[in-house]
């Protein structure tokens, strides 16, 4: 029995250290690609995502529709987790404009490049995506609200039997997944780009403020400080 | 058929009458159509068309909603309005949010709903165009660009399109005189900057266009053309260097020629050394032209009796033989017909003391010549005396003439022309020629050829005295030597 011990090969002590900082290293160079094609993907999104909806749409309101959680704009993020928030997102979003009920209601053609597009940069975010499982601990957990969130879409869209007017409804909401997901990727290049140890208490401000997004280096995430406020305001404005 | 029409159907028939008059254009009225939203720099003006004309005037309301509003919100300058246009700037306060519009029209009773327009402030406002002032500079063109302000409040402050986009970009579109180029996009970093556009052709005009955009907005309004002509930018002392560079050129070709001129490659002097000038003088001595002064002689025709050359009598010679007189006249005619470079055997007879070697009066004379013409006559004689040999003429070896006597009249040949016998043109001399005005050998002694060759010559050829006794063979050496003497 001790004499297995010494017939083994033994290992190099710096291969584990080796192999996790080409881990690191290779999940690094994907995520800065990422934030190439970071820069065009959500706009080209929301353009096609106005142009699937049909020239008669007519506005409706239906009840229990369900929002975007504002929860989620207040959730500071560092940038694994919101590359995993994203993914997350960009997963159930493809996972629900892909049925064959968007096609009898949604303009063929933006539709499928929509859906395109969204597998792609799905690729791009799993390259560089972390161990969920490890990243999010606590009771806040935005992986769990995402899950909330498209859970209630789908019933909605089933008490609605799939109408017209439930469907324009999920578009809108995909849109405001859209603006979320980008504030979430500029998050990952930004603070990529300056410490990635900086504490979330420093993440930018979730309501727009033109001034505070300058202090941070340009705006960064007006759009989501435009988004809180939209998602806030259910009163009209005057 | 013929069955009277009901009283309540007449009823009837009157009143949709009554209400189709009631409209003038008989056309009832609808609801407004054609939305469009010229939006620009967040600025929003909906306008619209009314329906087919109502019976009394019309007010209209625009509405609008997002998603998350479950009412629909009256705009806050377009409620009740006649306008047919509305903006909404103050309005649609979330720029990312899809808006539903539509416009609700009241006449009278009637109220009619248009179709719903769906706007995004972010995606459908158009950008631009921005503000362009451009200055010449030398191959540049300097590029000032002001970011247009936005009619986008945020509690109450204007932002700039820099604070709405995440990235802004600018491309400017360079036109010059066939071409039109559109430069790489560039980001947008500050409200007002510069750029300068290098790398142009001077002295051409060239215009510019300046368009901004966005990845989250492509809608783009340019700025209109401005043009500058590029390099015409004075600087100081601008025009020294070139007159400097210009007039340096110019003396160093002038040296260069001035070195080739001295080096001979040009404008050579076509003088002669001095020995080979005095060689010439002394050669031709006898042999120089008179500047075509000709005395005139009556040509007797008689016996050869005087030596031709230096002294020469005038009385002599112009009692001479026709032999004399045809030869001399040849000479004297070949003298002019030829074009000679070089002093052509020109004899005089009346020249006695021209020439310090005395001229190589050609008194010989050729027999047969009964015509002669008078000297200082003609080159078309002199011409004809060129052509073929004329009867009886000593001039030429082939013909032997009992009047003739043998003269060296190599000389002669060079500034006239010995191979001229048979054409005018061969006016060159060619030493090497044998032909010399030789007379026949049957030229008797009544001249001994060295008397004559002492009466021909003159000092200067003095060497030819070399055979006296020589006929046409020791002249013909003596022409050889002479070629190669006269030769130059």
């Amino acid at each position: 029995m001790p004499a297995l011990t010494s017939t083994q090969p033994r290992r190099s002590p710096g291969a584990p250290a080796l192999l996790l900082l080409l881990t690191a290293l290779t999940a690094a160079l994907a995520c800065q690609h990422l934030g190439t094609h970071q820069q065009t993907f959500p706009w080209d999104a929301l353009r096609l995502l106005h142009h699937v909806a049909p020239n008669s749409t007519q506005p409706c309101q239906l009840h229990n529709a369900p929002f975007f959680p504002d929860t989620l704009l207040h959730t500071h993020l560092n940038p694994q987790q919101a590359a995993a928030t994203a993914l997350r997102i960009l997963q159930h979003l493809f996972h629900t404009l892909a049925t064959n009920a968007t096609a009898q209601h949604w303009h063929a053609q933006p539709r499928h490049r929509l859906l395109n597009q969204l597998q792609h940069y799905i690729h791009h975010l799993q390259l560089c995506r972390p161990d969920s499982d490890s990243l999010f601990k606590g009771p806040r957990n935005p992986l769990l609200t995402i899950n909330k969130y498209f859970s209630h879409i789908h019933l909605f869209l089933h008490a609605h039997n799939h109408s017209a007017c439930a469907w324009d409804h999920v578009r809108l909401e995909a849109r405001d997944c859209f603006l979320y997901v980008d504030r979430l990727t500029r998050q990952m290049k930004h603070r990529a780009a300056q410490d990635p140890t900086i504490s979330t208490h420093r993440d930018l401000p979730a309501s727009g403020s033109a001034g505070s997004q300058r202090k941070n280096g340009g705006r960064s995430s007006n759009l989501g400080g435009d988004l809180s406020e939209t998602l806030r305001s259910f009163q009209p404005e005057h | 058929m013929g069955v009277p029409m009901p009283f309540s159907q007449l009823v009837c028939i009157s009143i949709l009458a009554t209400a189709v008059c009631s409209f003038p254009e008989g056309v009832l009225a609808g609801p407004p159509y054609n939305l469009q939203m010229k939006s620009n720099n967040f600025r929003h003006i909906l306008s619209w068309q009314a329906g087919s004309d109502p019976a009394g005037p019309a007010s209209y309301t625009v509405l609008y909603k997002h998603h998350r509003i479950p009412n629909w919100v009256t705009a806050r300058q377009c409620v009740g309005t006649a306008q047919l246009s509305c903006e909404l700037t103050q309005d649609f306060q979330h720029w990312s949010v899809e808006y539903y519009v539509f416009v609700q029209s009241i006449t009278g009773t009637q109220v009619f709903n248009s179709g719903v327009l769906r706007f995004i402030p972010l995606s459908h406002t158009f950008l631009g165009p921005p503000e362009v002032n451009i200055t010449p500079c030398l191959k540049c063109i300097n590029v000032t660009i002001k970011v247009p302000t936005s009619h986008f409040r945020e509690k109450g402050k204007l932002l700039s399109l820099l604070d709405i986009y995440d990235h802004l970009q600018y491309e400017i579109t360079l036109k010059s005189q066939e071409e039109e180029h559109k430069r790489p996009a560039e980001k947008i970093t500050a409200q007002v900057f510069s750029t300068v556009i290098e790398d142009l052709y001077p002295n051409r005009n060239y215009c510019v266009s300046v368009e901004v955009s966005s990845r989250q907005n492509k809608l783009s309004i340019p700025s209109a053309w401005k043009c500058v002509p590029v390099g015409t930018e004075p600087r100081p002392g601008f025009h020294v260097a070139p007159v400097a560079g210009a007039v340096c050129v110019s003396l160093i070709i002038a040296a260069a020629l001035k070195c080739m001129h001295a080096g001979g490659y040009f404008l050579q002097n076509k003088s002669l050394p001095h020995a080979l000038e005095l060689i010439r003088r002394l050669v031709y001595s006898s042999w120089i032209l008179e500047s075509e002064e000709t005395d005139s002689v009556v040509v007797v025709h008689r016996e050869v009796n005087a030596p031709a050359c230096g002294g020469s009598d005038s009385d002599s010679d112009s009692e001479g033989s026709a032999l004399w007189d045809q030869d001399y006249t040849r000479r004297v005619t070949l003298g002019r017909a030829v074009p000679s470079p070089e002093p052509p055997a020109q004899y005089s007879v009346d020249s006695p003391g021209k020439d310090s070697g005395g001229q190589a009066g050609d008194s010989l004379g050729t027999p047969g010549m009964e015509e002669l013409p008078a000297l200082g006559g003609d080159t078309d004689t002199g011409g004809d005396l060129l052509g073929p040999p004329s009867e009886g003429s000593c001039a030429y070896p082939a013909r032997h003439s009992s009047a003739c006597f043998t003269i060296n009249l190599q000389t002669v040949l060079l500034g006239t022309l010995e191979g001229s016998r048979d054409s005018p043109a061969a006016a060159l001399p060619s030493q090497e020629e044998e032909g010399h005005w030789e007379c026949a050998h049957g030229l008797e002694a009544q001249h001994e050829v060295g008397t004559v060759q002492k009466a021909l010559c003159g000092g200067a050829f003095q060497e030819w005295q070399s055979s006296e006794s020589e006929e046409s063979d020791s002249a013909e050496s003596d022409t050889e030597q002479l070629s190669g003497y006269m030769r130059r």
